[in-house]
């Protein structure tokens, strides 16, 4: 069920209408965690018994760890969990490939095994409800979080419906206390732009653009290095809208029922160095790796070449929690290197003693460009996964072919609409523009006196109903 | 404003109800925006407005048909030869449905329709059907349905009568494409700078954009790209639907004594190499079939007139090849 479609206002209609009509903080739970259930069978029933088999998991072994004192045992029981939820993100996620793989090696060798191949369905929302339990998991075997003692409020926590298939992944040390209070519905007008935000950023702006960047690179070998980065800078826009739009949509509905979700995204694409990128792009993620994977690899403490070891491992798997496939891989990789690449810079200018510059404009302005063309390269293997393809495309990304012919490919034509295309990146540029100067659209306009944020919600309407595209598109995420 | 404990903002209705409002004016002023924009269909809006306005011109004898009638017959030249007053209506992707829909919409100064196909064009399924961007142009902009043409779309083609029974706010809704063929046709006019599409969209006569060569390799590869697309070609026959769909707009137009002849267009060699004979034969007998009911005025068959090298891919005409079928029209025209 996507957000904004006509059977989710409706199913969120339904459920607000038994909020207001329920009384009692336990009886709210239950619709809502009924409602998250429901959202998620929506899309395939039978995959509930997964979030219903990872919360019974972690549920129990949270409440054994808070009784169990000795450390073997606790470990463990740490173990049962890593391996309940990881066992089943393998199989799900990983399995098809590691066997691809496996049979690519084996024929290699001259074996042919015959396997069958299995056609296993992924299930929407897998890695994050996985890692938001594992979390939970792991905090109270560190002792760093109070185990949960009721089963309602676990549950609700694992499956809450506005973040449940694409984040922001919640931690429970933040959401749990939460669920203790009574929930009240709260339509502000903040929330309502905040959706509406999210919606702009999907439907208009990612979904409008999105069918150039597939039509290019499906078969992106007739196209000269104009329309490539065209395309690219496409898949750099619909990426950050589709996915930062969901979690604005998320946010904005969590907080009309009552609860805060946190921020997912804050401007990535203003970034002026790979860790400052990463802690602007899906922060949660982000936030997720270092806390539960870098820093217990040793994270910087493990001297010079152990850090660098760490952040490719970090890195290298945070790209495979992306999909099951090298050019995941090769993205997390891309990223370890420029991450690394900034720390040797960074040492390099103390040594020089060259820090000075980093205030300079023109400085500021070189390394934006840099990262941002960093980004774009590594959105070409994220996106086109085609060896032969993604090699073409990083050639003619890189080794720009000066062919400045436009006319008679068919770029005019209205399937792939070069000219909407570029009112919408021109669109995206202004409003990102201006947020990143002025603070977020969404909160000037709430922020407006008298009747001009009524004009504002008058003007999103209209824009609303003319751009607003004819067929439906999922959002990005929902394939990790 | 606390509502069973709840908290529910003002500011937030009104400003829900103000997008609403939004989305409702949005819904108000399109149909007038519709009409102003310019569109990859907006041919059908000047081919309506010459009907309405045609008090002065008078034609009697039009042409309907797809591009390749478009840059295949200058009605100029007709006209000059015959002394009549013929139009090319033709338009892109045009079917012969909607032929049947401007030709309700036609002066009643016309006594002459003449429905311009390939051979392939005749024998394909999309001869009753209509492109959507068409179909909504066609209905945006106005056209006129009788009861008699809903019925035979209801025959032939129930879907396209489904379609077309929908509510104008339905399409008015699905026409916002119109926004995105604007940029298109904007940005074509920016970057074909060969082509004429003022005079494709506009011109009554000759709606030629221009005879662009590919080259012997391109025009091979736009052949193939063709060829890939069609399904039998080892067989010519005619959908029933097709034959019906003739004969009904023959009955039609007879109600007012109109005319309707069917005129085959040539047909590029290169796209019938195998079984050539074959083909004649069944083709010949199809054009037997449709002549048999005497409901058609007259059939003028050139599919053989014209060899490869007058074609500028696998059905379009060069310059050279309009104006040998155009002669060809005029001489078989004066002879009747």
């Amino acid at each position: 069920m996507l957000f904004y479609t006509i059977e989710f206002l409706i199913f969120f209609i339904i459920l607000i209408s038994l909020l207001f009509i329920f009384r009692g903080n336990h009886k709210k739970k239950l619709i809502l965690l009924a409602s998250s259930y429901i959202f998620y069978m929506w899309w395939n029933p039978v995959f509930i018994l997964l979030i219903i088999f990872s919360t019974v998991i972690d549920f129990f072994i949270g409440k054994r760890l808070e009784k169990e004192e000795d450390d073997n045992k606790r470990k463990i029981l740490l173990v049962m969990s890593l391996c309940g939820n990881l066992g089943m993100l393998v199989f799900f996620k990983y399995f098809g490939f590691f066997q691809m793989n496996m049979l690519f090696l084996l024929k290699m060798f001259g074996h042919d095994p015959n396997w069958t191949t299995l056609n296993i369905i992924l299930p929407v929302g897998i890695s994050f409800y996985t890692f938001q339990t594992l979390s939970y998991t792991i905090d109270v075997y560190r002792r760093k979080l109070k185990t949960c003692h009721s089963a309602l409020d676990f549950s609700l926590f694992v499956s809450f419906f506005p973040q449940l298939v694409a984040g922001p992944i919640v931690r429970a040390a933040d959401f749990l206390p939460q669920l203790k209070k009574e929930s009240k519905l709260n339509f502000n007008r903040y929330a309502l732009l905040m959706i509406i935000r999210g919606v702009f950023k999907k439907v208009i702006i990612a979904d409008n653009i999105s069918k150039f960047a597939d039509i290019v690179f499906n078969s992106p070998h007739s196209w000269n290095s104009v329309v490539i980065w065209m395309a690219l800078v496409c898949f750099y826009i619909q990426i950050y809208c589709d996915f930062s739009g969901y979690s604005d949509i998320a946010i904005g509905i969590a907080d009309i029922l009552g609860y805060k979700l946190m921020l997912n995204f804050n401007r990535p694409y203003f970034s002026r160095n790979p860790s400052d990128f990463w802690k602007r792009w899906h922060i949660s993620l982000s936030e997720w790796l270092r806390d539960y994977l870098y820093i217990p690899l040793g994270g910087n403490r493990s001297g010079t070449w152990g850090m660098y070891r760490n952040l490719t491992i970090t890195m290298l798997l945070g790209g495979l929690w992306h999909g099951a496939g090298w050019s995941f891989i090769l993205w997390g990789l891309l990223h370890a290197v420029a991450l690394i690449g900034h720390r040797l810079w960074v040492s390099f200018m103390k040594i020089l003693k060259l820090e000075g510059l980093r205030d300079v404009a023109i400085y500021k302005l070189m390394s934006w460009a840099i990262m941002q063309y960093w980004v774009l390269l590594t959105w070409i293997p994220f996106r086109v996964q085609k060896t032969r393809d993604m090699l073409f495309c990083i050639k003619k990304f890189m080794f720009f072919d000066f062919d400045f012919q436009l006319s008679g490919k068919g770029l005019a034509s209205s399937s792939m609409g070069m000219f909407s295309v570029l009112f919408f990146i021109f669109m995206f540029a202004i409003l990102h523009l201006f947020s990143y100067f002025c603070g977020s659209l969404d909160k000037k306009i709430d922020n407006l006196k008298g009747l001009m944020p009524y004009v504002a919600c008058v003007v999103i309407g209209v824009v609303f109903f003319l751009f607003w595209p004819s067929n439906e598109s999922p959002f990005i995420y929902f394939q990790f | 404003m606390v509502f069973r404990g709840h908290m529910i903002s003002k500011k937030f209705i009104i400003a829900l109800m103000a997008c609403v409002i939004g989305l409702m004016f949005g819904v108000l002023i399109f149909d007038n925006v519709y009409q102003c924009l310019p569109s990859e269909s907006e041919r059908f809006r000047h081919i309506l407005n010459a009907c309405n306005a045609s008090q002065e011109m008078k034609p009697d004898t039009v042409f309907f048909g797809s591009s390749v009638i478009m840059s295949g017959i200058d009605a100029n030249i007709v006209n000059s030869k015959l002394s009549i007053n013929s139009w090319n209506l033709g338009s892109p992707e045009q079917s012969c449905a909607e032929a049947m829909i401007i030709s309700n919409n036609l002066p009643s100064s016309v006594r002459n329709v003449y429905v311009c196909y390939t051979p392939d064009e005749l024998a394909n399924i999309k001869f009753i059907q209509i492109i959507y961007p068409n179909l909504n142009s066609i209905i945006m902009y106005g056209y006129k349905f009788s009861r008699n043409i809903i019925n035979v779309f209801n025959k032939i083609n129930p879907l396209l009568a489904e379609e077309i029974r929908k509510p104008k706010i339905a399409h008015l809704i699905k026409g916002r494409f119109v926004l995105k063929h604007a940029g298109s046709v904007l940005m074509r006019n920016l970057l074909r700078k060969d082509l004429n599409l003022k005079s494709a969209a506009r011109d009554l006569y000759f709606p030629l954009a221009g005879h662009r060569l590919s080259g012997r390799k391109g025009r091979q590869e736009l052949i193939e790209g063709y060829l890939s697309k069609q399904s039998d070609r080892e067989c010519y026959k005619l959908n029933k639907g097709n034959r019906n769909l003739l004969f009904e707009l023959a009955k039609i137009l007879r109600e007012t004594d109109v005319h309707l002849n069917l005129l085959i267009l040539p047909e590029n060699p290169d796209v019938r190499i195998n079984n050539r004979d074959k083909f004649n034969q069944q083709f010949n007998s199809e054009i037997d079939l449709l002549r048999g009911r005497g409901l058609l005025n007259e059939i003028y068959d050139y599919h053989k007139l014209l060899g490869a090298e007058y074609f500028l891919d696998y059905s379009h005409l060069t310059k050279e090849g309009s104006m040998i079928l155009t002669k060809k029209i005029v001489a078989d025209l004066e002879k009747e």
